[in-house]
């Protein structure tokens, strides 16, 4: 609300609806410009995360510099130590605070530093995404009590890493080619999952749909942009099954992506995304077409232009009209 | 915004007499952001295959540099002609776009064929600079006669950029930094005062604040050891090591002026302790950006965006924040032992700063 409501001042004042002198004390009086208040709890909050961000980065960096002269077990004591305090001010300051949570958090990045520092020290052998594999099952825990929307991200940010990680080193079942596939699949699943389980539980009211909604647009970012790399590489595939996979999942993202942020909660985001989603797939398949011997590639190149161009038109204009439709 | 939330904002405001007259009509069309991020993708594709078009239909003509310098001129015309014609239709201005962009690709590379770019490497630098001239007047023209948002950020990124890269070929490096987070700063600061000129100034405030994050990014990045401008274009740093702790101190002093600015536009006291600590803080912050001045930019960046009620500024802030640390490890003017020692004792003053401010600034006090 006051995002509209500064853009609409703005274009009165434009207008000279609004004397430019007065539009200041217009923006205060209609809640758009922070007040004493809103900047004291803002600073607040910046200095915490701030002071959070940089005293886990400098730990981060402190154990890069692998420094020899320290003997593993002060290096251990050091880590060990550092990740004590961290869950001191979490049972100081409490978990339901969020200064407790960025705590916890901070805890979190210090579990990966510990594990980095074994595999340094003891030279497992292990490979780089159990490192991460290993760090997202020993956080689980902490992130389901912490109930804090940033430290999911990280876990999941973690999650898909390891998974990244592992096809890069094996490559997959069937090798190199298929294993950029499963692995598209298997984030794919990870990622579609943590959107529903979101969805669902803000649906059940465990918190409120704003409060997370940038949680839901990622995640909505991410499973879109993976079923539409999946739903490419399908449409290129020689494979008869494989070539309809990715494109009928596509399909049933699409339509219940539709129902759910269309009619059931509207978020014009999500839509969006999966407009741009659809004219990718549409001209794909129409440069398939094209180039397949129908027209020579000027005339094709000029026809995927217009497509694009009028696709997307189109697909403006509807979301304007599903954003004029909820404003009424 | 809903149509019964518009007409209670106007009567808020008639009753403290801030506005006159009847109701503007509501027409609220402004597409949200992201709604425009698409159309902007959607438009770059467009471009890139129409000018593919191009060049295939008419590989001809395009082999000429002429001839290709007056279909780019050609194209860019008439797209300011449609957008000019059209006002409301979403497909013709997505077309427009899409010509705008050819054309300019064409122009450009019009000129590259004519200098002759790639086949005298002596005089490379001296002809890049000169489609870096080239850029900004084009630009500038089109940022000025093309009534579109989206057309007007486009032409202001490259125009700024173009006048950046010319800004360091002719020897203020490291001191554009400044120089453009300077300008962004006071655009957006007399922001409603130039209300009138709102879209313009914001396509060009903007701009201005994503070159700035964008000049401290690749003069930071981790390629060349960090000296990106040094090692690719062999330029010098204006007063060697000592102007770029100056450069950063100019990015410090931008921090403070701004924080002054605030506290006098909020009309808090200077002598107040709200002012004390917030002037403490920002010089606190100019100490710690003297040897990582993307925290410095990032902190502007933030605060500019809470003051003006704009969050798209406040999460560029945030993103530059975290970006620029994460780019930190790999610099190489400090050892990574100093850079944890430089972040870690930065963090701990920040915490021990807010619990500072609980005494001089309570929450819930709006006079400390």
């Amino acid at each position: 609300m006051r995002k509209s409501k500064r853009l609409l001042l703005l274009e009165w004042a434009e207008q000279s609806r609004i004397d430019p002198e007065r539009l200041t004390e217009a923006m205060r009086v209609s809640d758009v410009l922070p007040s004493a208040d809103d900047w004291r709890g803002f600073l607040d909050t910046l200095l915490l995360w701030l002071g959070a961000l940089l005293t886990a980065s400098g730990v981060v960096f402190f154990f890069a510099y692998n420094w020899d002269d320290l003997g593993r077990f002060t290096r251990f004591a050091l880590v060990e130590g550092l990740l004590l305090v961290a869950l001191l001010g979490v049972w100081r300051l409490g978990i339901d605070r969020l200064s407790g949570k960025i705590a916890l958090m901070v805890a979190a990045v210090f579990v990966g530093v510990l594990l980095a520092l074994v595999g340094q020290t003891y030279q497992t052998g292990a490979d780089t995404y159990e490192l991460f594999a290993v760090w997202c099952v020993l956080i689980l825990p902490w992130t389901l009590i912490a109930r804090f929307d940033g430290l999911w991200v990280f876990w999941l940010f973690l999650l898909n890493v390891a998974v990244i990680i592992y096809y890069d080193t094996f490559g997959g079942i069937f090798g190199v080619v298929f294993g950029v596939e499963q692995m598209l699949w298997l984030l794919f699943l990870i990622n579609t999952t943590a959107l529903l389980v979101w969805e669902f539980l803000v649906s059940r009211g465990h918190s409120s749909r704003r409060s997370i909604r940038w949680m839901t647009r990622l995640l909505a970012t991410v499973s879109c942009g993976l079923i539409t790399a999946l739903a490419i590489f399908g449409i290129f595939s020689d494979s008869q099954w494989l070539s309809l996979l990715g494109p009928i999942i596509w399909l049933v993202w699409m339509v219940c992506a539709y129902l759910w942020y269309r009619t059931v909660v509207l978020d014009v985001y999500v839509l969006a995304i999966a407009v741009l989603s659809a004219v990718a797939v549409v001209n794909v398949v129409l440069a398939r077409i094209l180039f397949n011997g129908v027209l020579e590639h000027s005339g094709g190149l000029l026809v995927m232009s217009l497509s694009v161009i009028g696709l997307s038109s189109f697909g403006a204009f509807w979301l304007r009209g599903v954003v004029k439709g909820a404003q009424t | 915004m809903k149509k019964s939330s518009h007409s209670l904002l106007w009567q808020k405001l008639l009753t403290q007499g801030l506005v006159t007259g009847e109701e503007p009509e509501f027409n609220d069309d402004t597409a949200p952001w992201y709604v425009r991020t698409m159309l902007g993708i959607a438009g770059w594709v467009g471009a890139i295959l129409l000018l593919g078009a191009l060049f295939g239909g008419f590989a001809l003509l395009t082999d000429s540099a002429v001839v290709a310098g007056m279909l780019g001129a050609g194209a860019c015309l008439v797209a300011v002609i449609i957008y000019r014609a059209t006002h409301h239709n979403d497909f013709a201005k997505q077309f427009a776009f899409a010509v705008s962009l050819a054309g300019q690709a064409l122009l450009v590379y019009s000129i590259l064929k004519g200098l002759n770019l790639f086949q005298d490497t002596e005089a490379f630098i001296s002809r890049v600079r000169q489609v870096a001239m080239v850029l900004v007047v084009l630009q500038s023209i089109l940022f000025l006669v093309v009534p579109n948002i989206l057309h007007r950020t486009w032409s202001a990124l490259i125009g700024v950029g173009a006048a950046v890269f010319l800004l360091n070929q002719y020897g203020l490096y490291p001191f554009t930094l400044a120089i453009t987070l300077a300008a962004g700063t006071m655009l957006w600061l007399q922001e409603f005062h130039w209300a009138r000129y709102g879209e313009m100034l914001r396509a060009l405030g903007y701009s201005l604040i994503i070159v700035s994050i964008s000049h401290l990014l690749t003069q930071n990045h981790f390629w060349d050891d960090g000296r990106f401008w040094q090692n690719v274009f062999g330029i010098q740093s204006l007063g060697g090591a000592v102007g770029e702790w100056l450069a950063s101190l100019c990015l410090g002093v931008i921090l403070i002026a701004l924080v002054f600015v605030l506290l006098k536009r909020g009309e808090i006291a200077l002598g107040s302790s709200i002012s004390i600590a917030s002037l403490v803080l920002a010089v606190l912050v100019t100490l710690i950006g003297l040897q990582a001045p993307g925290i410095t930019v990032g902190i502007v960046v933030v605060l500019l965006g809470y003051s003006r009620g704009n969050t798209i500024l406040t999460g560029l802030g945030l993103v530059t924040l975290v970006v620029f640390i994460s780019q930190f490890y790999y610099l190489l003017h400090l050892t990574l032992l100093q850079k944890s020692i430089l972040l870690f004792g930065s963090g701990l003053v920040l915490l021990a700063v807010r619990q500072v401010l609980k005494h001089f600034w309570p929450k819930g006090a709006a006079d400390a």
